[in-house]
């Protein structure tokens, strides 16, 4: 059975119907086509929708037989157009009127029926479309709004307006006009009239149209309907076949619509859902859903399939129809062969490195986010319901709860063995080891107490006993030697200046190194001047004269003055051995030491400075103090000689000095060794001698006592070796 | 002996006795007798400051100088010693600076200048004169130069053996060259034997002023008992 499909609503009808029974559209045109006419023609100007690659529409391809009414002539006057005719008959309307009306509309006489209704809109202050009610125009309006989605164009809306004007204009003003417009437009116009005509005339009859200033385009034709048939297919696909039903379903909803029309979209509505299967259901979905999204890109293919089982398939469609498709199938069947081939074509094998350095993942996750921050609608502050907003915040900042980890372990027997070993390895580690005490190389107290008593016994046991059994070193030092030379060769009344630089802790042993050089000084009738750069060096000068050298009965300020204390050290020397004057001028005593109202003192008579002093000798415990005397007084003393007497702690650093070539410190007496054997040399008696017993057994005591230690310490030491070396073994 | 000599006698001997108790340990006797030495000493030293140095080189050439320019120069240590005294104050130490400059600039110039003039160019000068044959004097040139020998080797190893640089080795830590090494061991010795003669000299020193305490009581104690 043939259908035919509506070419206003795209649905299809039984073919003998001759309105559609969905949209009440005529089916079959009014007038038959004229023989002279030609197969339309598409313009070359008018692009071709993308994707259509086959529909290349032949200009001498013929019309199916199907589309095409037949004539009037072969067939004679339808049945449709018989009833209308029947119609106008029972209205009272004749043909014979119907020409007379055309001559008084073209001799410009309005016909009696029109008269009457203008005076009606005229009163009622309405501009009214000739002949057309107020329901009448809106349903007009509606059909020519639907012609304008169905056509997508904006040209039926200049048309329309044109289709006004033209009712108005004159024929003359029309030809014209429409010489202006190009043929294809031209042709569209006569569709869209034909089909306004055909839709409002299909309630009213094309009586009022008739009389209205009919003319040669708007008589409906075959060709006309056979254009409005074939112009929403041709250049078109079924995909937007179907986007443009779907439109035209929308508007439709959305109007008001009339009474009819609801009707027929309960109907649509029931077809629909008896014509689709279950099964095709989602699919149908789907694609209506894919059409109301805008946006979405989908194939032709898949909207083809998705559309053609409810409403397209190629059993329902009309013969030239599917004809058309089954062509634009076949034509597509290439591509489809070609993607077929491409799907089967195995993947390419990529190298390792390359797919390493393919970003899919990252491009996938990244959409990912940037979808989930779109998805973020802000619901605080004042940027509050904008989608996509930057988050304040970074989700790291934000309170999360931890991820949960399965606690229980998957491992194998031998990892366990492992971990237990380890564990007793570590347990082993963190076991404290007990920290081994240093042996403190201290003596117990009855050692330290051993050692004190022999000591001072055999300190104590010479002096005691009164016995000076040990006898005076019998070969003199060089340098003591050297010292008793140098005061041997003082002139009577020579100048010597004796420093006195030691600390009152050594003066025993200084007292007895320097008492027989300073006595050997005094018995040369030396006029001996004395300072000190220590504080308590002039006290310990006038003590050491008073407990030494008392014998000789100096009178202070005569043969011995003492300049008392130099300030300042080394510079303090410094300043002395420069500018004696002015470094020391005053005595101890506060008397003016080089030109008083007593006149210059004796010692001092003579010196400008440390030079004109016949000797200098210096003594000292320190180290530093003896190397002050040598590094700043002696480069100024020129011939005069140096001679040091120094502890026994400070020799070994004084002695380069006497023992260098030339000598800086040309005399040398070191502690009670040195002052014992100038004792011996100069043959006299004193401190040296009186210690120089306890000194000796005191010295061979500790010398035994350091031997006997270590002699047991290494004792102890092998013996201890050896019982570590019997443990071992 | 006098009375007084006998009180300060007395006294002196109380004191090495309390000195003495350090035998025993550290002990409060001790801890007193530490503390009156220092102070004695400090009390002394102010004195002989005062009577030696402030007031007959200080104060009085400001007061009775013979002349406007020994005033003058009076004046210049008074300012500096008064500049010297604001170190006590925190707020005011800063004015102290440069007497502290001064001193130290002075003392750093004359105790290099004196090093270098007195020690070693003189010493440098005399392990050179160990091997001039012309200072030799009368025979023995041979003792002279094992003599000069040994000092020369004496000198260049201790300085040797305080040369610390070393070569970085893989793996094994940084080493001195071997005939470094080997010198720094010689000088190792004659620095052994540089410290065995000061601690002989400083053992002999402290014998002897023990020796000296020990016959001062016994001569005390002797002379009290009769």
């Amino acid at each position: 059975m043939s259908e035919v499909r509506c070419p206003m609503c795209g649905k299809t009808n039984p073919e003998e119907l001759e309105n559609c029974q969905f949209c009440q559209a005529r089916l079959k045109p009014l007038i038959a086509p004229s023989p002279d006419d030609k197969p339309r023609r598409i313009p070359e100007d008018v692009e071709k929708p993308e994707g259509r690659e086959s529909v290349e529409f032949e200009p001498d391809t013929e019309i199916p037989e199907s589309v095409i009414p037949p004539s009037e002539e072969d067939e004679g006057v339808p049945e449709w157009l018989a009833s209308i005719r029947t119609r106008a008959a029972e209205e009272g309307f004749t043909f014979e009127e119907e020409e007379r009306a055309e001559a008084q509309f073209e001799e410009g006489e309005e016909p009696e029926w029109l008269t009457r209704l203008r005076t009606k809109q005229g009163a009622e202050g309405e501009v009214l479309v000739e002949g057309i009610q107020p329901e009448e125009e809106e349903q007009e309006a509606g059909y020519l709004e639907r012609i304008r989605v169905l056509r997508g164009t904006e040209i039926s809306e200049s048309i329309e307006v044109q289709l006004e004007e033209e009712k108005e204009v004159e024929p003359e003003e029309e030809s014209s006009v429409e010489s202006e417009i190009p043929e294809w437009i031209a042709e569209d116009v006569d569709q869209e009239a034909v089909v306004s005509e055909e839709a409002v005339g299909e309630d009213y009859g094309v009586k009022w149209l008739r009389g209205t200033g009919e003319r040669a385009d708007y008589q409906i034709s075959e060709e006309v309907v056979e254009e409005e048939l074939s112009a929403p297919l041709e250049g078109t696909t079924t995909e937007e076949i179907a986007v443009s039903l779907e439109a035209e379903e929308e508007i439709v909803e959305q109007r008001e619509l009339p009474e009819w029309l609801a009707d027929f979209e309960e109907e649509v509505i029931l077809y629909e859902e008896e014509e689709i299967p279950e099964g095709e259901v989602d699919s149908v979905r789907e694609a209506q859903e894919a059409l109301e999204t805008p946006g979405t890109v989908r194939e032709p293919e898949e909207a083809k399939q998705a559309q053609i089982p409810s409403k397209f398939s190629f059993e329902e469609l009309p013969d030239w129809l599917g004809e058309s498709l089954e062509e634009d199938v076949q034509i597509k069947e290439p591509a489809e062969e070609q993607l077929a081939e491409e799907e089967e074509l195995l993947p390419a094998d990529l190298p390792t490195w390359l797919k390493a350095m393919r970003p899919v993942d990252s491009i996938s996750a990244t959409i990912s986010d940037i979808a989930r921050v779109d998805e973020d609608v802000l619901t605080v502050g004042p940027l509050a319901g904008l989608r996509g907003v930057i988050p304040a915040e970074i989700e790291v900042s934000k309170p999360q709860a931890p991820p949960a980890y399965p606690l229980k372990l998957r491992v194998s027997e031998k990892q366990q063995e492992q971990a237990v070993l380890f564990e007793q390895m570590i347990v082993a580690e963190e076991e404290p080891k007990p920290i081994l005490k240093p042996k403190v190389g201290r003596p117990s107290p009855i050692w330290r107490w051993l050692l004190t008593l022999l000591l001072i016994a055999a300190v104590l046991w010479p002096i005691i006993s009164d016995r000076q059994n040990i006898s005076l070193p019998t070969l003199p030092p060089a340098g003591v030697l050297a010292a008793s030379e140098l005061i041997s060769s003082l002139e009577m009344n020579a100048k010597v200046l004796i420093g006195f630089d030691y600390q009152p802790g050594l003066s025993g042993e200084l007292d007895a190194a320097a008492q027989s050089a300073v006595e050997h000084v005094l018995m040369r009738g030396a006029l001996v001047t004395l300072v000190s750069t220590q504080p308590t060096g002039p006290a310990l000068a006038v003590r050491f004269f008073q407990d030494t050298q008392a014998e000789y009965n100096y009178t202070w300020g005569q043969r011995v003055v003492n300049l008392g204390y130099i300030p300042g050290g080394p510079v303090g020397l410094y300043n002395f051995a420069r500018l004696p004057q002015r470094a020391k001028p005053y005595t101890v005593e506060g008397y003016s030491a080089w030109g008083g109202e007593a006149g210059v003192l004796a010692p001092l008579q003579g010196i400008q400075q440390l030079s004109d002093f016949d000797m200098v000798m210096v003594i000292t415990e320190e180290v530093d103090v003896a190397r002050s005397w040598i590094e700043q007084v002696q480069p100024v003393l020129a011939s005069t000689p140096l001679i040091m007497v120094v502890s026994a702690q400070a020799e070994p650093l004084i002695r380069p000095y006497f023992e260098a070539t030339p000598n800086q410190v040309q005399g040398l007496v070191v502690g009670l060794a040195g002052g014992a054997a100038f004792q011996q040399l100069e043959e006299s008696t004193g401190l040296a001698r009186t210690y120089w017993d306890s000194l000796s057994t005191a010295s061979l005591l500790a010398a035994a006592l350091i031997l006997l230690g270590g002699l047991v310490s290494s004792s102890l030491a092998i013996f201890e070796r050896q019982n570590q070396e019997r443990r071992a073994v | 002996m006098t009375t007084t000599d006998f009180v300060w006698a007395a006294i002196s001997f109380v004191l090495t006795l309390l000195v003495f108790s350090y035998l025993l340990g550290d002990n409060f006797l001790f801890r007193l007798t530490m503390h009156i030495f220092v102070g004695v000493a400090a009390g002394y030293a102010a004195t002989v400051a005062w009577q030696q140095v402030i007031w007959p080189m200080l104060l009085l050439p400001l007061l009775s100088g013979s002349s406007l320019s020994e005033r003058f120069l009076a004046f210049v240590p008074l300012v500096l010693s008064l500049l010297l005294l604001t170190k006590l104050s925190p707020r005011l130490s800063g004015w102290g600076s440069p007497s502290m400059g001064y001193l130290v600039g002075v003392g750093a110039a004359v105790a290099i200048g004196g090093g270098v003039t007195g020690t070693i160019f003189p010493q440098v000068k005399a392990g050179i004169n160990q091997f001039d044959l012309e200072t030799i004097q009368g025979g023995g040139w041979f003792s002279y130069m094992i003599n000069g020998g040994i000092i020369l080797l004496g000198t260049l190893s201790t300085l040797i053996y305080f040369h610390f640089g070393a070569r970085p080795r893989r793996n094994q830590p940084p080493q001195r060259h071997l005939v470094i090494r080997l010198i720094a061991g010689v000088g190792k010795v004659f620095i052994a034997i540089t410290f065995g003669a000061i601690f002989a000299g400083v053992y002999l020193a402290a014998l002897t002023a023990l020796i000296e305490r020990l016959h001062f009581m016994w001569k005390f104690v002797a002379n009290f008992l009769g």
